[in-house]
This record gives C-alpha cells, sequence and structure tokens, in this order.
C-alpha cells in the first residue's frame, strides 16, 4: 500500500471491552484466519497430496512448539489442549477421508481440507451442550493451521517490536505465540473479558481490546492503530492529534504505573491510622509472582472453576490439591479465600441441561450441595492445603441460612474423613459467605452468626437488585452498580457483619473499581478484592485518604437518589483528588 | 459384526480427553470400529469423528465392531464406557 495514502484516511473509533490494561501505539499486522478465502480450483492430486504432506508436517511441528511452550509457561494441565490438537492434525481416517477426495474429485487441496474440517466444525455446532459447541473453535484452529502453511506464508516475519495484532478472534495458541514475539497488544473481532485468551493476555502483560465486532473490515496491514486496554478503545489511523494524546496519556500511564508500584509495598493505612486489606481476585496461577509485586494482602477470592475449564473435566482432589496448595504457599504469610466451585448461569454446565434462567437456577452452592460428593472432594483438597499456608473456604450464591448449615455440616464430615487418614488441616480455618443474592443481604446479620466473615460480589447483588440479565444486551445499559439500592445494601451487610462481629470483604468488580474506593472507605468496608493490576491504585487512594472525611462523603452519597448524581460526585472527588488517577484508569462510559 | 449399546457416564461426557482414549484404545484392535448416535455414526478410530458425537453424560451409544477380533474389542470399549472413561 501506497504510506501517503495510509496518512490520508480517516480517523477511525471503534469501541470494544478492556481485555487487558495498557496502551500501546503501533502498525497493524493482521493474523488471517478466518478470512481466508478458499478457491475451489482443478488440481492434479499427487502434487496435492505432497503439498498436504508438507503442511501437515510443518502444522505437527508448530504445534508441538507451542505445546512445550505451553507446557513450560502455563502447565501441563491447561496445555492439553494443544496435545488435542496434535492428535487431530494426525488423525489418520481423517485425513483418508481427505486424500480420497483429492484423487477422486481432483481438486485443489485447500477447497477439500477446508470443506472436511467445516463440516465437523458444523456439526458439532448443533450440540445443545456449550462444552462441546466450544470445540468447534479447536477444529477450525487445526483447519486454519493447515491452510496457512499451505500458503507457506511465515507468520513470524511479519513482526517487527511495533506491531499490534489484529484478528477475527484470538485463540490460546495465537497468545502464546504471540508473548514470544515481541508483540505490543492485540485487537479482535470477537471474544470477552473472560475468555481464555483474555485472560491469557492479562497474565502475560500484554495490552488488548477485544469484542471490536468489525475492525477486521476497516483495517488493512500497516496502518497506525492506537489500542487502550484500560478503556476498550482502539483508534485507526489516528490523527496527528489523536496520537498525540494517547502518546502523553501512555507516559503518564507509564510513570503513574512505576511510581504505584513502588509505593505498592506500603500498607493500606489511612491518614488518620485506619487499616484496611487489598487483596487480590485470582483467576490463574501465573498471576501468583504479581501478588508480591502489585503489594496484595493476600488473595480475597480464588476463584475455583478455571480448573474445571482447564482440565475440560472436574479436577479430582489431588489435581485441586496441588493447585491449591502453590496458592497459599504463594501467598504466605497472607491468606488465600478459596471460592468453592461457582458454576452455573453464565459461567459453565455441567452435562446437558437447559434452563430458562440460569441466573435464578442450579448455580452455586445450590448445586454443591446436590452433589455433595464433589463438595466434599473440594473440601478436602482446600483442607489439606490449609495445612501449607493459611486458607480460607467461601460458599458463593447463598439463599438461604439453611445453606450454610448444610455445607458446615459436610466440612465437619470432610475435617472428620482426613483426621481418621490421620492427614493434617488447619483445624481453625475460616467459612465465609459471599453475600450476593437480595434475600442473604437481607439476613446478612444472622448469616454472619454462623460463618467468619462475609464478602460483598457485587456483579451478582446488581444483577439480582435491579432485575437485570447483565449478559442480555438490551438492558446491559440498566445494570448499574452505582444505583442507590446497591450502595444502601452494601452499607446494609457491612454494617449486619460489624453487628455479629465478622469482618466484612468485597470482592465484586466495584470492590476494584478506582471510583468507588472511597466511597466503600467510608462505609466501613474492611477488606478490597480486585483484580491484581488494580491493586496498587487502590492503596494510593486509600493512603491518601482520611477515614473521618471518607465516612463523612460516604454518608452524603447515602441520601442521593439517583445513580447519576452518585456517579458524578465520585468522578468529581476522584478527578479533583487524585487527577492522575481519574486521566489513566477510569472508564469513559463514567466520563460523559 | 458385533454390537451393543452404551450410555456416557462421567460428569463431562466424551469431550477431548476421553476422545483422545478412546481412539488410542480403538487403535489397538484390527476390527473395524463405529460410533453411533441417533443415527450419525463415526469411525471409532478418528478422534475428529468421535468428538463431533458431542455425547453428553446420559447420550446412548451404539457400538459397532467387524473384524476378526470384533469380540474383544467390543468388550474393551464397553468395559470403558461403563467405568466413565476412568473420570468422575
Amino acid at each position: 500500500m501506497n504510506p501517503d495514502k495510509v496518512q490520508e484516511r480517516k480517523e477511525i473509533v471503534l469501541r470494544g471491552i478492556g481485555a487487558s490494561p495498557g496502551i500501546a501505539i503501533g502498525t497493524a499486522v493482521i493474523l488471517k484466519k478466518h478470512g481466508v478465502v478458499v478457491e475451489e480450483k482443478v488440481a492434479e492430486p499427487s502434487q496435492e497430496m505432497e503439498r498436504l504432506q508438507k503442511s501437515i508436517d510443518r502444522s505437527a511441528y508448530e504445534l508441538q512448539k507451542i505445546y512445550r511452550t505451553a507446557v513450560d509457561k502455563l502447565g501441563s494441565e491447561k496445555a492439553g489442549i494443544f496435545e488435542a490438537q496434535l492428535l487431530m492434525i494426525s488423525d489418520p481416517i481423517f485425513f483418508s477421508g481427505v486424500k480420497k477426495r483429492i484423487d477422486g474429485e481432483k481438486k485443489n487441496v485447500e477447497f477439500i481440507v477446508s470443506d472436511e474440517f467445516s463440516k465437523q466444525a458444523d456439526q458439532l455446532r448443533k450440540s445443545d451442550n456449550e462444552l462441546f459447541r466450544q470445540r468447534a473453535y479447536e477444529i477450525e484452529d487445526v483447519k486454519n493451521r493447515i491452510l496457512r502453511n499451505l500458503t507457506e506464508a511465515k507468520l513470524k516475519s511479519k513482526f517487527d517490536g511495533k506491531s499490534i495484532v489484529v484478528t477475527s478472534d484470538l485463540t490460546p495458541a495465537d497468545a502464546v505465540l504471540l508473548s514470544r514475539n515481541e508483540v505490543l497488544g492485540y485487537t479482535s473481532d470477537f471474544g470477552g473479558a473472560r475468555s481464555h485468551a483474555s485472560i491469557l493476555s492479562r497474565s502475560l502483560g500484554i495490552p488488548a481490546v477485544v469484542g471490536l465486532k468489525e475492525i477486521t473490515k476497516h483495517i488493512e496491514d500497516g496502518m497506525k492503530v492506537v489500542l487502550d486496554g484500560y478503556h476498550g478503545v482502539v483508534v485507526i489511523n489516528p490523527s496527528e492529534e489523536t496520537a498525540r494524546k494517547y502518546e502523553e496519556k501512555k507516559k503518564w500511564c507509564d510513570q503513574l504505573d512505576s511510581e504505584l508500584i513502588t509505593e505498592a509495598g506500603q500498607p493500606a493505612l489511612t491518614t488518620d491510622g485506619r487499616r484496611v486489606f487489598v487483596e487480590a481476585n485470582l483467576e490463574l496461577l501465573e498471576e501468583l509472582p504479581l501478588l508480591k509485586s502489585h503489594g496484595a494482602d493476600g488473595i480475597g477470592l480464588f476463584r475455583t472453576e478455571p480448573l474445571i475449564i482447564d482440565a475440560d473435566s472436574i479436577p479430582d482432589e489431588e489435581t485441586q490439591f496441588q493447585t491449591f496448595k502453590k496458592a497459599v504457599v504463594e501467598a504466605a504469610p497472607d491468606s488465600v479465600v478459596f471460592r468453592t466451585f461457582d458454576i452455573g448461569g453464565d459461567k459453565l454446565f455441567i452435562g446437558d441441561h437447559d434452563e430458562p434462567n440460569p441466573f435464578l437456577g442450579w448455580r452455586g452452592i445450590r448445586m454443591m450441595l446436590d452433589r455433595p460428593d464433589m463438595l466434599k472432594e473440594q473440601f478436602r483438597a482446600i483442607l489439606r492445603a490449609s495445612a501449607f499456608g493459611k486458607s480460607k473456604i467461601m460458599y458463593p450464591m447463598v439463599a438461604s441460612i439453611e445453606e450454610v448449615v448444610k455445607a458446615n455440616a459436610i466440612l465437619e464430615e470432610s475435617k472428620a474423613s482426613l483426621d481418621s487418614e490421620g492427614i493434617a488441616f488447619d483445624r481453625d480455618i475460616e467459612v465465609g459467605v459471599m453475600i450476593e443474592i437480595p434475600s442473604a443481604a437481607l439476613m446478612s446479620r444472622e448469616i454472619a452468626s454462623h460463618v467468619k466473615f462475609l464478602s460483598i460480589g457485587t456483579n451478582d447483588l446488581t444483577q439480582y437488585l435491579l432485575a437485570v440479565d447483565r449478559t442480555n444486551d438490551l438492558v446491559a445499559n440498566v445494570f448499574d452498580e452505582f444505583h442507590p439500592s446497591v450502595i444502601r445494601t452494601v452499607k446494609h451487610i457491612i454494617d449486619s457483619g460489624h453487628d455479629a462481629g465478622v469482618k466484612v470483604a468485597m470482592c465484586g468488580e466495584m470492590a476494584g473499581n478506582p471510583l468507588a474506593t472511597v466511597m466503600l472507605l467510608g462505609l466501613g468496608l474492611d477488606e478490597f478484592s480486585g483484580v491484581v493490576s488494580t491493586l496498587p491504585v487502590l492503596k494510593k487512594i486509600i493512603r491518601a485518604t482520611n477515614y473521618k472525611s471518607a465516612r463523612k462523603f460516604a454518608r452524603q452519597l447515602l441520601k442521593l437518589d439517583s445513580s447519576d448524581d452518585v456517579k458524578k460526585a465520585l468522578v468529581e472527588y476522584l478527578k479533583t483528588r487524585f487527577e492522575r488517577i481519574y486521566h489513566t484508569t477510569i472508564s469513559e462510559e463514567y466520563v460523559e | 459384526m458385533v454390537e451393543q449399546e452404551v450410555v456416557v457416564k462421567n460428569r463431562l461426557g466424551l469431550h477431548t480427553r476421553p476422545a483422545a482414549s478412546l481412539v488410542k484404545l480403538a487403535a489397538k484392535f484390527k476390527s473395524e470400529i463405529f460410533l453411533e448416535r441417533d443415527g450419525y455414526r463415526v469411525n471409532g478410530k478418528s478422534i475428529i469423528g468421535v468428538m463431533t458425537l458431542a455425547a453428553e453424560e446420559g447420550a446412548r451409544i451404539l457400538l459397532l465392531c467387524e473384524g476378526e477380533d470384533e469380540k474383544e474389542a467390543l468388550a474393551a470399549l464397553a468395559d470403558f464406557f461403563d467405568r466413565g472413561f476412568d473420570e468422575p
């Protein structure tokens, strides 16, 4: 392309989902995958057979390399998906079918390979079961690898240290490969913040914006791109002014980041001496090394569901124990809060069942109480880990006291079974409840009398209070965690917990949002648990705030009757006192 | 030709890992091996094929084996299903 033409092009701003924080400014490199146009041509079978074999060999070689890197970086459990792709690429039955068609139809190998793989992927997409539909992507991934190697395009030579990768959908294999190629950032048409590749990009520290819907339509190789992973914004062909604005912002962010990281080790102590705790929500073991550098006071939420997704099955007690042990050893002397499997809702289903209202259905502790064998297995794994470092247990999706009592009884059985086998564990292990259902919020005083701590889950709490499905685009704008009812409920939970003499934590998105920090501090929250990257920011704000003034400010906020007024007051507060934090971390949805 | 109906017993069904084990087991036999679900038939020695069955917990699968060691093959595969693919 003519470079002058690139300059002439109009600036295009696209909004997606900020999947990994950071700003990147660079040149677009398009990773073609689904976009491979396959033409149907007549071809000489013997030549096509040779090309097919070469491509299979090359693809197998690549996958072996990716597999080994993945084992190193991610562990053998997670690397399993690449092992499966290796098996697919050497599926003798499938490829004998392909060869038969090449011979019989005398058509080009691209066409036949593409057609055969697509048939299989389509078959999987017909399944009612989400886990199986996901497998279709693995088949597509193998297909695309073979097609790419047929054109013998060398991927790696395209990266020059200034590249921003643009693709329709990023696979975990891409993310691992890219991390070795000094890529500045990546963007994609599809994907969400919780997709496997997004989680990997956060762990690997590569800024990313996903879910842009049609970025691959707007962009060409070599175009200048600005990527803002904080706000989920991508600017193609930025004007000089925009480019300058982001260059400056990047400078700020980098400087602020290094300042924040330097100070992160200091305690979260207000100017008038109130000590709170700032903890990490952990998704991946790869995030463990970040705990200390980001000043985490332990892990306030260790999600156990990713184990199921990674292992593609319910991991056994030993596997769970080994994972949990790594976490408690790394977090020591601080504690780790293990949340029992929270499956269902938008998270994951076991087996084949379809619910008209999954969010109101069989999920969290409800499912686990119906599968006491699974719960016992998990309790035993957590208890065994507690012998190696301070561990706590938390129940998700509790609606009633009876559930807490039942789960506690199963926990006692698990302790007894370990005792009878002479296996060590922490006898004083603390148990807590996640407060995310309105009924539990109203009953939090009574629930607190059965446990040692409460932890507020604001995402579900907001969803259930406002009766809005947060995954439904049509009503997503109704979802508002700053709704006065949410804030008043949070206040009620904190007060109730304190009345009962237990600590109250928060592990929902709100806890990690710098906009909410002063308010939560003022409401009396004891522990903040958010994504690792946000912790130094929270600490900075807490350390510069006077607890008494925060309490006063919170009282004023509680009187407001509209979410807009609450947000306006919070934005104003942050903007005047923490201008740099405001400019670098606050999502634009609040700045209108 | 021998055949037998079997049921998927593990929690997450015949997903990638059990499919890989099943194919490896099938490859040990000389017989031709097929799996059929609701009339959709795949070759038991093809991992891609077996995956496309999308057989979740409780799915009924018809095993069909034909060849010199068909009885042994059928017994071994049926047993593998019966053990829930050695998964929870």
